[in-house]
């Protein structure tokens, strides 16, 4: 599979493979990080953490967390645990915790509740919808989405993990890698996330037993080779022992597992591979740039800024790639060429900007351009077509079907669309693509798409924000999907 | 334990980044190097302007909740930024209590003019007067009473969009909230049928009747808010910096002493060196002791406080767990 991560120099851990039985079979796992094998690497004691706030004069670099995991895993506990542990928790969020887990029959702390915020998820006592929890660490901010484990909610998963650097699978060790764990890993891997932390979660329960751990890393081992064969890519793993109930190796090293060298879930999320160092999906190459600098330039137009009623600037994010003064361009739909006359950032008048930037563009020529264009690199064309191949993730409550008529919104452009075939539904439990004839709800199929107006994508592999799009109801509004481009 | 030990490169990071974008500020409009987005901060930013555009271009009639608070003159900021060298194309709404702080409101009018929006003043007073909502009394808070206010704005200027400042960080409802999230004709958020929202790419779709609200501060902090304010250099209220103010504690907060809040019997008023974090209804937002009287000194602050923005300010979100929840249920901000 092209697109795994072999680059491992950056990791300050010495990476052990864990034994031959894991790492011998062919794979969608580039790395498990499990360090085993670990005699020199002594449990140190627990110290806690000082003044947590000293260091922390920057927000820094930004990592995207999705925690996913199965219902009753643990999930939210972990996140409570990461919060609490590193002193985050405010004294008034902590006392209304303290006071709820009172009213619900605990003497002590739930943690779970830290996260946990809306009534109805109160109480059933279960996630229904992605909170956002935002904590740094030393030279970074996490943003944490804290997404669904129930079936049904699927949907606010996608959304939870869609703009993720990383997932954080949440494993309950006395439950194994459920259907569940597996759905969320399958979608995660789908929406393009190559880095993973596995917290295998309640080993306090199985008395932090060594076997219990390693028959986990088997069975992750074997869904790997399963999602290698449906042609799937995980990318890289650091498995963690943890117990989110009593913190063991979630911020503080556990005195309970000296079987175990590897890092602290704290240190697993501080050596991960922020947006500005990811792996580009496309070529596989660690780059510390931004993770679509070598991607050809897209900017896609969001809005026309009239100047004193005469000159006009383009308006719009950086997509992909590098925005160059003086670049060679094009525009598209109409293949119209000019050049970059000039480039204002946020920051004022810039001679670049790389992906992620929002900026404005003046061009050398007088060209007709509205919302919706690509203003791409001369150099390395997107597809400009009204034929899609995608994989879609569906969520109307009908199902999606062959004929029928939806809206289409693909970067900044919107156009009528029409889902013209569905060759494919994935089967999440076995991982195969099984041919199908409709797109049932929480299904994911490959499809085809006819559009009414061109569009002007890439791959998602190759861009996530040019080759990414939604399906909206036309006359609900409901977001009914979204696509990835093959 | 945290490995300090192996944080040299990341912190390392952040210096150069710090360095090359006040490089970048303080070389004006000169050419500059080429700007990698590596710090947050220049994230934020530029995401909060790509949705700020988006509401821009696919909304008819859209508006900024602006109160004259740090979040608002924030988000007013980004709106600037996000169409300059043309006017933002937003109107200013403030949704008027009767319980302000002077301040709040001149600053309100001044950036209006400042900016050239057209300002809308919503006014709880006179929901009261023609009957849309009962007077809680002299010197209650008003809060919950801008839902209606606010709505009845939103339906007499066919408003299709709000821009809010709300972050997902201030109130464990907000945190499940979207950035471009859709209420329905009765102005309710139904949190359990939230769109789903993937990528940047965001669904402004509604019908006649049934508006967005939109929040590209998001996923900023309070922390991010404040070392933004410190790199641009923003204009705010005096009010949440530092000074001798006369103030009673009243429900363990600390209130100034103005029109509608005056001491009752047995309470002290006293001068104390003060501060809000939060500008909001003057009866009902508390101030927290404070020596920080620049944008540096309070981030320093905050990164030592122990009670979080809404926590140590608001006592309207004391009353219950989920205070804030039912409040934007009914179409609260």
């Amino acid at each position: 599979m092209p697109g795994i991560d072999s680059h491992i120099a950056t990791d300050p851990h010495p990476v052990v493979k864990d034994g031959a039985s894991h790492s011998s079979s062919a794979t969608a796992i580039s790395q498990i990080h499990a360090d085993l094998p670990s005699a020199a690497r002594a449990a140190t004691p627990a110290a806690r953490t000082r003044s947590f706030h000293d260091e922390l004069h920057d927000c820094g670099e930004l990592l995207r967390v999705a925690a996913v995991g199965a219902v009753d895993d643990g999930k939210s506990t972990l996140i409570g645990r990461l919060l609490h542990d590193t002193g985050q928790i405010p004294d008034d969020h902590l006392q209304a915790a303290l006071v709820a887990s009172r009213r619900r029959g605990m003497d002590t702390l739930d943690l779970s509740l830290i996260t946990d915020g809306l009534q109805a998820e109160r109480d059933q006592g279960i996630t229904i919808d992605v909170a956002h929890r935002y904590f740094t660490i030393p030279g970074r901010k996490l943003i944490v989405a804290d997404c669904p484990g129930h079936l049904q909610y699927t949907r606010n998963m996608a959304t939870g993990s869609s703009n993720a650097d990383l997932a954080l699978v949440v494993v309950d060790i006395t439950r194994g890698i459920r259907q569940q764990t597996t759905r969320h890993m399958v979608i995660a891997s789908l929406f393009g996330i190559r880095q993973y932390i596995i917290a295998v979660n309640k080993m306090d329960s199985v008395s932090f037993d060594q076997t219990c751990f390693t028959d986990i890393l088997s069975a992750l081992a074997d869904l790997g080779s399963r999602l290698d064969l449906n042609g799937m890519d995980l990318g890289e793993l650091t498995v963690v022992p943890v117990s989110a109930l009593s913190g063991d190796n979630v911020v503080h090293r556990s005195e309970h597992t000296s079987w175990y060298g590897g890092p602290t879930l704290l240190a697993a999320l501080q050596h991960a591979r922020t947006h500005a160092t990811a792996v580009s999906p496309s070529n596989g190459a660690t780059s510390h740039t931004n993770d679509s600098t070598k991607a050809a330039m897209r900017l896609p137009v969001q809005s026309v800024i009239r100047v004193n009623g005469i000159s006009r600037r383009y308006a719009g994010m950086v997509a992909a790639g590098e925005l160059e003064e003086g670049q060679e361009v094009i525009v598209l739909p109409s293949r119209v060429h000019t050049r970059i006359e000039g480039i204002w950032s946020a920051a004022g008048q810039v001679a670049s900007a790389v992906s992620s930037t929002s900026v404005s563009v003046a061009l050398t020529d007088e060209v007709g351009i509205s919302r919706g264009d690509v203003i791409a690199a001369a150099n390395g064309l997107p597809q400009v077509t009204t034929h899609l191949e995608a994989v879609l993730c569906w969520w109307g409550m009908e199902p999606g079907s062959t004929g029928q008529h939806y809206l289409l919104k693909a970067g900044t452009k919107t156009t009528r669309a029409r889902l013209s075939s569905i060759r494919t539904v994935l089967d999440v439990d076995n991982i195969r693509d099984v041919p199908a004839s409709k797109l049932p709800h929480n299904g994911i199929g490959k499809v085809e798409i006819e559009t009414a107006s061109a569009l002007t994508v890439d791959s998602y592999a190759a861009s996530r924000a040019t080759g990414s799009f939604i399906i909206v109801d036309e006359s609900s509004n409901a977001t009914l999907g979204a696509g990835m481009i093959i | 334990m945290i490995d300090t030990s192996t944080t040299g490169s990341a912190g390392a990071n952040t210096v150069n980044t710090d360095t090359s974008r006040a490089t970048r500020r303080t070389a004006g409009t000169t050419r500059q190097e080429t700007p990698k987005i590596t710090n947050c901060l220049d994230l934020l930013e530029s995401h909060a302007i790509y949705v700020i555009r988006e509401v821009a271009a696919e909304c008819k009639r859209p508006t900024i909740l602006f109160s004259g608070g740090k979040d608002s003159a924030v988000i007013l900021h980004l709106a600037v930024k996000a169409f300059q060298p043309a006017k933002p194309p937003f109107s200013l709404l403030h949704v008027d209590t009767g319980h302000n702080f002077d301040e709040a409101l001149s600053f309100r009018d001044e950036r209006a003019e400042e900016v050239g929006a057209p300002l809308i003043i919503a006014s709880v007073q006179d929901s009261i007067d023609t009957g849309r909502v009962a007077d809680p009394g002299p010197g209650a808070s008003r809060n919950r009473l801008q839902s209606t206010t606010l709505l009845d704005a939103i339906s007499q200027y066919r408003i299709d969009a709000c821009l809010g400042g709300a972050r997902r960080d201030e109130d464990k409802a907000r945190a499940k909230e979207r950035v471009l999230s859709f209420r329905d004709r009765f102005g309710q958020w139904d949190p359990h049928n939230q769109r789903p929202e993937l990528w940047s790419i965001y669904n402004l779709a509604i019908k006649e009747g049934e508006h967005l609200r939109a929040f590209p501060l998001s996923d900023w902090t309070e922390l991010d808010i404040w070392h933004y304010i410190e790199q641009e250099n923003i204009r705010l209220p005096s009010l949440y910096y530092a000074k001798d103010r006369v103030v009673i504690e009243r429900d363990g907060m600390l209130l100034a002493v103005n029109k509608w809040v005056q001491p009752s019997d047995g309470e002290a008023p006293r001068p104390e060196m003060v501060r809000f974090r939060t500008v909001g209804d003057a009866t009902c937002t508390g101030a927290v002791r404070s020596t920080a009287t620049s944008p540096s000194e309070v981030i320093a602050e905050l990164e030592g406080a122990r009670l979080s923005e809404r926590g140590a300010t608001r006592a309207d979100d004391r009353f219950s767990e989920t205070a804030m929840e039912d409040r934007k249920k009914e179409g609260y901000f």
